[in-house]
């Protein structure tokens, strides 16, 4: 009996030795560099974790394997599997945010708020770099005002640094000014572009009319309405394009300068 | 004895533990569940760590790389398992369909013949195989042979002998030529896409090279043939009705490449189902 006791002892000893020295030869690859490697070896701790505790402290070392390598997307793939606590949330926010997957942080920002009974302040500052990211200065300006107040920092500054928002130009409306070749150009500030577009409307127009006046109705109809369509039609398109061109330009400069002002107002939640 | 079991028991620990080995069993289980799990990138940097050192390694490289789709490893992994493996025909039988997405039909076809379990199942199995291979390779009386030797109401096989057989016959069809879609498109332009299925295209041409026709002709009428319209859109029109004939011989090989293309897919479908219903991991 008493063998057998100790064969027990024996073998159980076997597999936990086993399953500790998987997580230490995953630590060493990762402390040697091989975080690839080391990725995947975190992967079967978490394989053979019995408990919900092991599998999340193998992908919390999982994901510092990814965050070594720069790879942020994969990072916040396996946050989404072993995230609990509100510091893991903010983690795995900042690794959605560093993956340009801003309307995911601002989902999750959201759902932070029903979740935990405070909110992180670092969280908010991620959720309005995100809304600033997708355009959405009024929410952004209303999180910043939020957070301002749980900081007792001076809300105008706030309204100062959102004064200089950029007005997005809209593309319906680009698209009907377009009605008339060039003016589609010249709302997104194109004014070069705006003369030429007028001017290859103009002469595919000019041509198809001159050639009705010389009664060659066919060459008017297709050669000169024929043109005309294709360069009428190009300049909605054109006009469009410009106009999204001119939204992205002013869009990162104003997040550029903004980010900087924010992270200098609210450098605590860094 | 009963002392000597004891101290292996005593030492079993320290040598897993200064080992640090997993089995392959357990890389297998492993490797199944990252694949499973769309941890592609994972499962092949594990397998890209594991030496190839015996047959049961070879087999799960194999696996792993064929499952990532990464053929060319896939197939160098399953042709080398080893002669006397008990994986070997299920290597021969994979390693076959890696060399067929390859397109190295011949390859193929040798591994096939490499099959040397003698048991009903697997023979008729490789026999289809090697049906399937000949209608690949356009071999149509090779695949009747085949399918001769073939036991039809293999519950594994029985749905694709009948894709097969529908396959042949489309194949054994007569293909659209392109000279004669060029000559349609010369008397009608646009003609010869319509022939090769194009409907859209085929009026698209014909309105675009009416078209300019048209405005050569009313041109000619009344400025003469050497006004500077005329010349324009007649080089204009003369373009466009070269390039409509010289575009429909060539809609007629891209389409006949596409449908050749599309049925060796099919095919190769046909090939693998039955192969991994036989293996199934």
């Amino acid at each position: 009996m008493y063998k057998y006791f100790t064969i027990f002892i024996f073998l159980f000893a076997t597999v936990i030795g086993v399953k500790s020295q998987d997580m230490r030869e995953a630590d060493s690859l990762l402390a040697c560099g091989q975080n690839k490697l080391a990725a995947v070896e975190y992967e079967r701790c978490a394989f053979e974790a019995t408990s919900r505790k092991e599998l999340c402290e193998a992908l919390k070392r999982k994901v510092q394997c990814y965050r070594n390598e720069g790879r942020y997307d994969k990072a916040a793939e396996t946050w989404e599997r072993c995230a609990t606590t509100q510091e893991d949330y903010f983690n795995y926010i900042m690794c959605l945010y560093l993956s340009d997957q801003y309307e995911k942080v601002i989902e999750l920002a959201e759902s932070c708020r029903l979740l935990f009974d405070s909110t992180d302040m670092r969280i908010l500052l991620l959720e309005v770099l995100s809304l600033n990211e997708t355009g959405s200065y009024g929410k952004a300006q209303g999180v910043a005002q939020e957070m301002a107040r749980q900081s007792n920092i001076d809300g105008t500054i706030i309204d100062s640094i959102y004064k200089n928002c950029p007005k997005l130009k809209k593309e319906e409306v680009a698209m009907w000014l377009s009605i008339v070749p060039g003016l589609g150009h010249l709302y997104a500030g194109c004014y070069g572009k705006a003369v030429t577009a007028f001017l290859i409307n103009a002469a595919a127009l000019g041509f198809g009319l001159w050639q009705v006046f010389e009664k060659f109705y066919i060459t008017a109809y297709i050669g000169g309405a024929g043109m005309l369509s294709i360069t009428y039609l190009g300049n909605f398109k054109s006009a469009n394009y410009y106009v999204r061109k001119s939204n992205y330009t002013k869009t990162i400069r104003f997040n550029k300068d903004c980010k900087k002002m924010l992270m200098e107002h609210f450098s605590d939640y860094r | 004895m009963n002392k000597l079991l004891f101290i292996m028991l005593a030492l079993l620990p320290t040598y897993i533990v200064a080992q640090n080995l997993h089995t392959v069993g357990e890389d297998f289980q492993f490797v199944s569940y990252l694949i499973g799990n769309g941890m592609k990138e994972e499962a092949t940097t594990l397998i890209n760590n594991r030496k190839a050192d015996c047959d049961s390694m070879r087999f799960l490289k194999a696996y792993t790389y064929y499952n990532v789709m990464e053929l060319d490893s896939a197939a160098k992994y399953y042709t080398a398992v080893g002669k006397n493996s008990p994986l070997r025909t299920e290597s021969l039988f994979f390693g076959s369909v890696a060399n067929l997405h390859l397109e190295q039909p011949n390859i193929a076809e040798n591994l096939l013949n490499l099959v040397d379990d003698t048991s009903a199942m697997v023979r008729n199995l490789a026999m289809f195989e090697r049906a399937g291979i000949k209608l690949l390779k356009r071999d149509f009386k090779g695949f009747e042979d085949c399918m001769k030797l073939v036991d039809t109401n293999d519950y594994r096989i029985s749905s694709e002998v009948a894709e097969f057989t529908r396959i042949k016959k489309e194949l054994q069809k007569r293909d659209k030529s392109p000279l004669l879609a060029a000559t349609m498109s010369a008397i009608i332009p646009g003609a010869g896409k319509v022939y090769t299925g194009n409907l859209g295209e085929g009026i698209a041409t014909f309105l675009t090279t009416g078209s300019l026709i048209a405005v050569t002709a009313e041109n000619w009428y009344k400025s003469g043939f050497y006004d500077w319209k005329t010349i324009l859109f007649g080089t204009l029109s003369a373009c466009f009705y070269i390039g409509n004939i010289y575009g429909s011989a060539v809609t007629v090989r891209i389409s006949r490449d596409a449908l050749n293309k599309q049925r060796n897919v099919q095919i190769l479908y046909n090939i693998h189902i039955p192969i991994r219903n036989s293996y199934r991991r």
